[in-house]
């Protein structure tokens, strides 16, 4: 074994890799440099056009927020980058304030009247991290900070009265008598007056949805256990005898309050903008003024109007749909319909919103606004599926029903049955029945198992949005995957070359020639060939839109062009021409991610039925869903995203795991949707789970992770039940009084939270 | 038993001062971001290198 030296970073002790000195630049920068950054203009900083009004206004926040504007800072990750961010006003004279927020790799920046947004971008590239200025309306964290502090102060007054009427009741249990005795029961009925309306008001909200709905779920019995105890409380308060239940009523809303909360703050963590690839929001489009004039000027996406005229860069997307001014181009269209080799256009052909633009620069004219456009009508279809997503009855919910159901017949019943013997003790013991009855640790039971399991998720880089997914999923029969970008990898690689072994001048040449292109080939190229280089001295060096690469080495004209797709027409060849003359041949196809024929193997072995939906060429499907053992009558191909829609529709218990902004659609109906890494925001908004890590593999973990929460829930709703049968079983018979409800209150509780946490170990 | 006439009121003030803390702590976004202050407080701030 080597001695393990200089392994820890020198500023903040974490550990390094490969035996650097420090573990990254916000710490090299904090322990070396700390000055301010000359200001920069146009030319050198990549972010002048932040400045603009269109941008400012665009990206300003409200004055109720932290700051001016929200930037991302990509990077982000330890806390010196906290530090080192937070120093913002030591590199720039004009911000007064940053602050940091570390789960969601935010600055929020205030700055002087004259500050310049544009700057501060500049400045915070500098410090090494790659700056997002993110929009008021796509800053989630903004949209549920109210929500969440109003639930808190909810929590807080609960607590707070729950804990005082415990105390007060004390006395009472311990032989309290007379006027003291009244006195301290009326203080509990005014600090139970807080909890009855304010802190409640979500079951409320809840019970009265239900009702609406016709759908029953556990607001409903907890809403009327405790308007039943309060009610009954101070019937028996006034009247001067009797029981009273306010301790314990207080204590389980007190206690429910806190474990919504938990699984709130947790799911909400699904959409930070860390895992947002966002397909346009933030993107800016260079407006050319008018036909001839090289002249441009930056406008954010928004602005985009009709008849616009757009240079696009390569690596863009297509705004809207627009027509083609250049001759020609080549698109990526894997995004929008799942096409996974780069497609030609030619002059005057209309490209679509959504797809990727692969050459160096082309010009567009819009056409359509954004709204109208193929990809707008799917968003269209998508707002309006958000409502009508059909209705899922949980494990807790179902019981809720059964259970208040029972509970009322036997509460009725028993009144009935009772009152010939005696009409007041009869009204006594069914309502306690209710109050006892109450599925308090079943409401509360539920959503701690689940924010345990959302929180253990999260660490296996699983995103849940939604925990009822944990319960819909065990029920999943048909699995659907998209094939371009889940199946596959969604980019090129090199498969194989004419000749075999290409020699190594030859990459070098290859490799110069597609230096500058953004087009996949290069890609795959560059990370195929990686011990030659790109470093070849080339004149004339241009690209040949939407045919490839061309240039002129050391007196030789070499060309790079593509020759369409190969006699497989799964593949993508391409070939070296020298003074005329192909020399070589390279091939390229989107391969199968290296997990997929074995999960799909797995996934069958578990029964379940697996389905390819693919906007992709024929052939490239049928290959591909061959390759994972797939059968033909299961493969669809060349569909569109409301195809793939209907064909998950058909299918009752759906699982669809999807990647691109056409499989969004299907996302949303299914009855689970999963996007896979490299989703873009429109397919994510749409899931209900997300897979921060590539490949199928973490369907598994979350499957198995199910299996445990379902175990844990199937346990907790037993010990709940027990305890809700012993507890009425007790009022019917005249046994209970409040002070035994008190102890076996906190003692379900405490059993809940204990099998809760085993469950999630 | 008629120091509770004083005593009572007086527990409650208290209890509500505290209840009435959180809530003002609370809309100054004191809880909004747990993470970062445990970031925060590692490092000391150089007080040369202050504006």
């Amino acid at each position: 074994m080597e001695p393990t030296t200089a392994c820890f970073c020198q500023y903040c002790e974490l550990p390094t890799i490969d035996g650097a000195a420090y573990c990254c630049a916000a710490c090299e920068t904090l322990a070396l440099h700390v000055r301010p950054i000359p200001m920069t203009t146009a030319p050198n900083n990549a972010f002048a056009y932040l400045d603009q009004k269109e941008f400012t206004d665009l990206y300003r926040h409200s004055a109720l927020s932290d700051g001016d504007y929200i930037i991302y800072a990509e990077g982000l990750h330890c806390s010196s980058c906290v530090h080192l961010l937070e120093k913002l006003p030591n590199f720039y004279d004009e911000v007064i304030e940053a602050r940091v927020n570390f789960a969601q790799s935010t600055v929020s920046v205030k700055l002087t009247e004259k500050g310049s947004l544009a700057h501060v971008a500049y400045v915070i590239q500098e410090l090494g991290y790659r700056p997002r200025v993110i929009s008021p309306q796509d800053d989630l964290e903004e949209s549920y900070k109210l929500e969440n502090r109003r639930y808190l102060i909810q929590i807080a007054i609960a607590g707070f009265c729950a804990g005082n009427i415990m105390l007060f009741v004390i006395p009472v249990y311990a032989g309290l008598t007379g006027i003291w005795e009244q006195a301290f029961n009326w203080i509990s009925f005014l600090l139970f007056l807080p909890i009855l309306f304010y802190s409640a008001q979500p079951f409320y909200q809840g019970a009265w949805n239900s009702l609406k709905y016709k759908a029953i779920n556990v607001d409903l019995p907890i809403t009327v256990a405790m308007l039943t105890g309060f009610l009954f409380s101070t019937y028996n308060l006034i009247r001067g005898n009797g029981h009273i239940y306010f301790d314990s009523t207080a204590s389980f809303i007190f206690l429910i309050l806190i474990a919504r909360y938990f699984l709130k703050r947790i799911q909400q963590t699904y959409l930070a903008p860390r895992q947002m690839q966002s397909l346009f929001q933030t993107e800016k489009y260079q407006r050319l003024f008018s036909a001839g004039i090289t002249k441009t000027e930056l406008i954010p996406w928004s602005h985009i109007q009709v008849s616009d005229r757009l240079k696009i860069l390569a690596g863009q997307n297509i705004p809207a749909d627009a027509k083609l001014l250049s001759q020609r181009a080549t698109l990526d269209l894997s995004l929008y319909n799942g096409e996974s080799l780069p497609k030609v256009f030619t002059e005057g052909m209309t490209l679509f919103a959504g797809s990727k633009s692969l050459s160096s620069e082309i010009e567009i004219q819009i056409e359509t606004s954004f709204k109208e456009s193929r990809l707008g009508q799917i968003l269209k279809t998508l707002d309006e599926g958000a409502r009508t997503k059909n209705k899922f009855i949980s494990l807790t919910d179902d019981l809720a029903k059964k259970l208040i159901l029972v509970v009322f017949a036997i509460a009725i019943l028993f009144f009935i049955g009772y009152a010939s013997i005696d009409v007041h003790e009869a009204f006594n013991r069914s309502l306690a029945l209710i109050v006892l009855a109450c599925p308090c640790a079943l409401a509360f039971g539920s959503p701690l198992t689940f924010g345990l399991a959302v929180r253990k998720a999260q660490r296996l880089g699983i995103f849940i949005k939604d925990s009822s997914s944990l319960e819909k999923l065990l029920k999943v029969k048909n699995v659907f995957f998209d094939k371009t970008g889940t199946l596959t990898h969604g980019d090129l690689t090199l498969t194989h070359s004419e000749p075999t072994d290409v020699p190594l001048e030859l990459q070098n040449i290859i490799l110069s020639l597609e230096a500058p292109s953004y087009h996949p080939v290069a890609f795959a190229l560059r990370s195929a060939w990686t011990s030659s280089s790109s470093g070849l001295n080339i004149k004339n060096h241009h690209e040949l839109l939407g045919k490839g690469m061309s240039g002129t080495i050391e007196g030789e004209h070499y060309e790079l062009v593509s020759f369409g797709e190969s006699a497989h027409d799964s593949e993508l060849a391409i070939s070296l021409v020298k003074n005329g003359h192909s020399i070589c041949r390279l091939y390229f196809s989107d391969r199968l991610r290296e997990d997929s024929a074995e999960s799909v193997q797995k996934m069958k072995n578990m029964g379940l039925q697996c389905f390819v939906l693919s906007g992709d060429k024929k052939s490239r499907v049928f290959e591909s869903a061959n390759a994972c053992g797939i059968s033909e009558q299961n493969t669809f191909a060349e569909l569109y995203p409301e195809d793939k829609n209907e064909i998950v529709r058909m299918y009752p218990h759906s699982c669809m795991i999807g990647d691109g902004a056409n499989d969004s659609l299907s996302l949303q109906t299914a009855d689970v949707g999963i996007a896979v890494k490299g989703s873009v925001d429109l397919s994510l908004q749409s899931a209900d789970i997300y897979f921060t890590r590539g490949g199928l593999s973490p369907f598994f973990e979350l499957y198995s992770l199910s299996l445990q929460t379902h175990r844990t829930l199937v346990r907790n709703l037993t010990l709940s039940l027990a305890y809700n049968t012993i507890g009425g079983g007790l009022a019917l018979f005249g046994l209970i009084n409040p002070l035994l409800a008190a102890i076996l209150m906190p003692l379900s509780s405490a059993l809940i939270i204990v099998s809760s946490l085993w469950g999630a170990r | 038993m008629n120091i509770l006439i004083l005593m009572i009121p007086l527990a409650l003030i208290l209890g509500g001062g505290f209840v009435a803390a959180f809530i003002w702590a609370t809309k100054k976004g004191q809880f909004d971001d747990l993470d970062t202050p445990a970031h925060r407080i590692l490092h000391d701030n150089e007080r040369n290198n202050s504006r």
